[in-house]
């Protein structure tokens, strides 16, 4: 032991130093091991972190030093791999040195960086999905949901930097299209490496070198090449015989992707986010081919705007079945298709208060309703998209058989059904050919619809117009629409870059009939005014020069629609123009320009001549509710608008920062105003068109911020909204302007340092105002979503969700609503199973109370939510 | 993205021939004791933000040396080395896999081994247009430490010291922590191992981003070949006239053939713009 103990001698030859300090020195080991390459420090005083100077030992084990120091003593240490780390404070004056140092082989210390969790090259930025995963997340959109930049809604709509994502693929392949939410929720999040975001994707690969899209686009890049995955979990709970089954498995292939699911529940979940189409597409609205119209329904509460778990009260059913085969490397063949069945019951108080010149009118209903929903959607799709062509053919049928009935008491009793189905089938044909380094685009669209539907009242309404003033058991409101559209277009596009000119035109054909009519106790009121039966053809022509500017940092084009629309109208019941004629022109500008790697902006302006559908022309009564009924007038709304847009984007993959903000203008000009006519002794209320010019302006402004600081995992965002509007109105003869205001606060932040602890809090603040010449509201809420995850081991974690929801109206007293849910997992190591005891609204809140306003009226809503409720699950993983 | 994938192929195989023509034989020359990841982060174009590139880099240190390269290249001196006996088309396809995961940038295809026994000699090695240029040079590095910067890097308390070297001031953060007088590229000379170093125009810039004992033997493996003995100043010479000899030939346009002139203008623009080497002389 004694030889380890350091020993060190010191030879002194004091001379007079001027601030320059000289040290010769030399090293030896007690093992006499070589003693080179050993580094000697010079620390200032009190101070063995800092150097001053140093020096490396030559094979001899001699060094010298040469520094300048104030300080009265120094210190001199020896730091190597091969001996004992060494310190000896000394006086600063000119010496030799002899340290003699024990052996000890250094550990040291090992680190290993994890790779940047955000990674940014040039239009791909990757996001690896282990950095935001935690313990609690099951499927890949829960993921997703935390990523900076990223916004999933209560639909499965997921948005980047503000804007909704153009496509969403797996391993590059177009499965789901628009209904890739089935996708989102199911898939687990171990299977997925990393989340690409394809910024200015152009999904057609012909056009991919010469014409450029704004659209952003999502592809999951999966752990394995083959992958067999997905979800299987079955609960059970009470009160009532509650459950959640979901089996959903998946393949991944370079061959074939396959997502089949198996879907029912009674506990809340919405199953129809993963069945029904998601609209919007890169701003477009999309798909509306496969949309039902809703031309009738029921009286309803409007929805609360909490998680919607808390209130659906559902008895849903879901089979979906996709399908992707790639026949050779470039073609593609996809089956979707998918049926949803769902019961759902809804029940409040609603209290309206409609504003009226001398008083106000309020009216109070007991609302108990049910909907039974049906839908079957297919979906077959051939495509082949490679560099020398591209080719989509898609036919759609899809097929609605609603129905929902409702009682309400005011306080008598009234009774409400309505049956709402719909057919649509449609066929889009898109082939795209590059001819050298232009292309040519054919396109071909058929779509047909077929909507009868019918809106019942028990007893009668609307006694004085409709009988005389004598009660009477039933009306009937019937509402049939049928349509049959075709849309072709050729497209020329000319690429010479920096440019690219589009030459599209096309014709667009509709033919349609509305049949609207009005049964008392199943006899049809032949009163004109009660009819419409109007049929129209209408011819839509159209040329648009799109000319595309794109060079280096700067993207901009100009598009100038010139359209000729004709209707020729045949209208059994009233009196109408037989036919219109106008041409329509819509100009656009758009520019969009990179700074630098890490801002961009984009700036739009627009100018647009709109004629509206000939389906508004219903000159006679239409029955809407049970104390509403509407008509409209002979002329078609002649809509002007102009708009423009500005936007700001930030973004740092680096330091995980990504920041939006924009601001859109709009200025309508209408050429019609509907009026509100409101009878304040009965409660009626007429709804007519009415010729006159009318003007309205919107702006929005909206900023999205968040920022992921990695090392310390937290997620900070900020979400701010402001909207501003002013239209003209006519309630009851009398004209004014209505003004309404929004600001939106939603600041969120989520803490995932601790290897044991998750934290999420959550905040959203709004404030509407509206002020018209009878009323003016202001309403507030908040929301605050506080969540908290404690995981003691592997096996198992608890949890608490804890929600707050306040909505304030100046004159009411204020509901705020506490809800609670707590859960308990467990995993048993190495198994494929985990169970999960669910306590859902633990304080047992009965309903949520909201405020709204619309341009006539302010309402109170009590809406129902779910009781107290326990689940059992068990869930099995389905990859390997 | 068509137009990198024609620079990547030709760059690629440029490499792969040099590497199975020049390289005949493969030994190893001491054990790795501790391995040093570090990414390379540099702008290819001085003139130009649009031009940072990033390569995976590996210091290796032995017992008596240290190798420094691309970890393309150690994982395809270690493929080598595996499949010396093999069939030659299946080693050609095996390299592929490897290079093609991550392509060697010109800027960076080197070797760079220090011997710690004859301080302060860097050999260099190189291949540039299927010759093999070796560059040994002796370089006491003049470091000055700055006492008042200290700061934590990956755990590791690292305090600043400055340099000049190849015609760039560097600025360089090491720690005493891992008591080895190394660092990546050609740098060394600092009482601990060299955390980061950036110029300081940040230009180039090489960030430690991990550091493994090895437990399993590593070789530390160089090829013999026959090289040109030259001078650091007239590498630079040669890689550049390398690079304007590409650029010639693409422009001439017989040995290169692209699909439109667009691709082949961007390939010039690529050649053109490749302008910022780590050494400026």
């Amino acid at each position: 032991m004694k030889k380890n103990i350091l020993l060190f001698t010191c030879f002194i030859f004091s001379t007079i130093s001027f601030g320059q300090t000289k040290i010769f020195g030399h090293l030896s080991s007690f093992d006499n091991s070589v003693i080179a390459d050993i580094n000697v420090l010079v620390h200032p005083k009190k101070n063995a972190v800092k150097i001053i100077n140093f020096a490396i030992t030559d094979s001899k084990g001699n060094f010298s030093l040469e520094f300048k120091s104030s300080d009265d003593t120094i210190g001199i240490s020896t730091r190597s791999l091969t001996h004992r780390d060494t310190t000896i404070w000394i006086p600063n004056l000119n010496q030799e040195l002899r340290i003699t140092l024990p052996v000890h082989v250094r550990e040291i210390k090992e680190v290993q960086v994890n790779s940047r969790p955000i990674i940014g090259k040039k239009d791909t930025i990757t996001y690896l999905v282990s950095a935001f995963a935690q313990v609690k997340d099951q499927s890949i959109g829960d993921v997703i949901s935390k990523m900076p930049g990223f916004e999933v809604d209560q639909d499965g709509k997921i948005s980047y930097q503000g804007s909704p994502i153009q496509k969403y693929y797996i391993e590059g392949l177009d499965l789901l299209e628009n209904r890739y939410a089935i996708a989102n929720n199911n898939l687990p999040h171990g299977t997925v490496g990393s989340v690409e975001v394809l910024e200015n994707h152009q999904p057609i690969k012909a056009l991919e070198s010469s014409v450029f899209s704004d659209g952003t686009s999502l592809n999951l890049k999966l752990k394995r090449n083959i992958a067999v995955t997905g979800k299987a979990h079955t609960g059970i709970g009470f009160p009532w015989l509650l459950r959640d089954i979901n089996i959903t498995p998946m393949l991944f292939s370079a061959r074939q992707q396959i997502i089949a699911s198996v879907q029912s529940n009674n506990i809340g979940v919405d199953l129809n986010a993963q069945n029904k189409p998601l609209l919007l597409s890169n701003g477009v609205l999309e798909n509306l081919e496969n949309m039902k119209p809703e031309l009738l329904g029921i009286s309803s509460i409007s929805k609360p705007q909490i998680d919607r778990q808390r209130y659906l009260n559902n008895n849903a059913h879901l089979l979906s079945y996709n399908h992707l085969v790639k026949v050779n490397s470039l073609t593609e063949l996809k089956v979707n298709a998918g049926f949803y069945h769902d019961r759902q019951k809804e029940a409040g108080i609603k209290t309206s208060s409609y504003y009226l010149t001398s008083s106000n009118y309020v009216l109070r209903e007991i609302i108990d309703n049910h909907y039974y929903n049906n839908n079957l959607n297919t979906s077959f799709t051939l495509t082949q998209n490679a560099t020398k062509r591209y080719l989509k053919n898609q036919l759609s049928i899809n097929r609605f058989w609603d129905y929902e009935k409702g009682v309400i008491l005011n306080p008598e009793k009234k009774e409400q059904k309505a049956e709402t189905p719909h057919s649509s089938v449609s066929n889009s044909f898109d082939l795209l050919i590059p001819i050298r380094k232009n292309y040519i685009r054919i396109y071909s669209l058929f779509d047909y619809n077929n909507s009868p539907q019918r809106l019942s009242f028990f007893p009668g309404v609307f006694i004085t117009e409709l009988n005389g003033g004598q009660i009477y058991p039933e009306t009937h409101q019937n509402y049939s629409q049928k349509e049959m559209i075709s849309q072709q277009y050729v497209r020329f596009t000319v690429s010479q870059k920096p440019w690219s000119f589009d030459t599209e035109t096309g014709i667009k054909i509709e033919l349609q009939n509305q049949q609207t009519f009005i049964e008392k106790n199943d006899q049809r009121i032949s009163v004109d005014s009660m009819n419409n039966d109007n049929s129209w053809r209408s011819y839509e022509l159209y040329l648009t020069e799109t000319f595309r500017y794109e060079k280096n940092n700067l993207r901009g084009g100009i598009e100038t629609p010139l359209r000729t629309l004709t209707y020729h109208l045949n209208d059994k019941y009233h009196h109408s123009n037989n036919s219109t004629k106008r041409l329509l022109f819509s100009p656009r500008i758009w520019i969009n320009y990179d700074f630098n790697g890490y801002w961009s902006g984009n700036a739009s302006i627009r100018h647009a001549t709109n004629l509206g559908d000939a389906s508004q022309l219903t000159q006679g009564y239409i029955l809407n509710g049970y104390q509403n009924m509407q008509r409209r007038s002979d002329k078609l709304d002649n809509k002007q608008i102009f708009a423009y847009s500005f936007g700001l984007k930030f973004k740092n993959p680096v330091s995980g920062v990504f920041s939006s903000i924009s601001w859109i203008h709009n200025q309508t000009t209408k050429s019609l105003l509907y009026h509100n006519l409101f009878q304040g002794t009965t409660g009626l209320y007429f709804y007519e068109a009415v010729e006159s010019d009318n003007q309205s302006t919107s702006d929005n402004v909206n900023m999205e911020n968040s920022w992921f600081i990695a090392d310390q995992k937290i997620t900070l965002t900020l979400k701010g909204n402001y909207i501003k509007n002013k239209r003209e109105y006519l309630l009851n003869d009398s004209r004014s302007w209505l003004n309404n205001q929004m600001i939106l606060i939603h600041p969120s932040v989520g803490y995932n340092r601790w290897k044991k602890l998750g934290l999420d809090y959550n905040i959203k603040l709004s404030w509407n105002s509206q002020h018209n010449i009878q009323a003016s509201n202001t309403i507030c809420s908040q929301t605050h979503r506080f969540s908290f995850h404690y995981y003691p081991s592997d096996k198992h974690w608890v949890g608490v969700d804890v929600e707050y929801y306040l909505s304030i109206q100046k004159t009411q007293s204020e509901n705020g609503q506490f809800f609670a849910n707590v859960f308990y997992n467990f995993k048993p190591k190495n198994s494929r199973l985990q169970y999960k005891l669910k306590c859902t609204n633990l304080l047992n809140a009965s309903e949520i109370i909201e405020y709204r306003y619309s341009d006539i009226a302010l309402f109170e809503n009590h809406y129902n939510i779910r009781p107290r409720e326990i689940m059992f699950t068990v869930s099995f993983a389905l990859n390997r | 993205m068509k137009i990198n994938h024609i620079i990547l192929i030709f760059i690629f195989w440029h490499f792969l021939y040099c590497s199975i023509v020049i390289a005949q034989e493969s030994k190893s020359i001491d054990t790795t004791k501790i391995c040093c990841s570090y990414t390379y982060n540099f702008f290819e174009d001085s003139t130009s933000k649009y031009s940072l590139k990033s390569q995976n880099m590996v210091l290796l240190i032995g017992s008596n040396l240290s190798k420094f390269s691309t970890l393309t290249q150690i994982r395809r001196d270690l493929q080598r080395v595996e499949l010396h006996n093999s069939d030659p088309s299946h080693h050609i396809n095996e390299l592929y896999k490897i290079t093609s995961s991550e392509p060697i940038n010109p800027m960076c295809n080197y070797i760079v081994i220090k011997n710690y026994k004859a301080k302060d000699t860097i050999h260099f090695v190189s291949n540039v247009n299927r010759t093999s240029y070796h560059v040994t040079q002796v370089e006491k590095f003049d470091w000055s430490i700055v006492l008042e910067m200290d700061t934590t890097i990956l755990g590791y308390l690292c305090q600043k010291a400055t340099t000049r070297f190849g015609g760039r001031d560097y600025i360089a953060w090491f720690t005493t922590e891992i008591p080895i007088s190394d660092g990546p590229y050609k740098f060394k000379g600092l009482p601990g191992l060299i955390v980061q170093i950036c110029d300081t125009k940040k230009q180039h810039c090489f960030t430690l981003s991990g550091v493994e004992k090895q437990k399993n033997t590593l070789p530390i493996i160089i090829s013999e070949t026959n090289s040109i003995t030259t001078s650091p100043s007239n590498y630079v010479k040669a890689f550049f006239a390398n690079n304007a000899r590409i650029l010639e030939e693409i422009q001439a346009g017989v040995k290169y053939k692209f699909n439109d002139e667009e691709s082949k203008s961007k390939a010039i623009q690529k050649f053109k713009s490749r302008n910022s080497f780590i050494e400026r002389y």
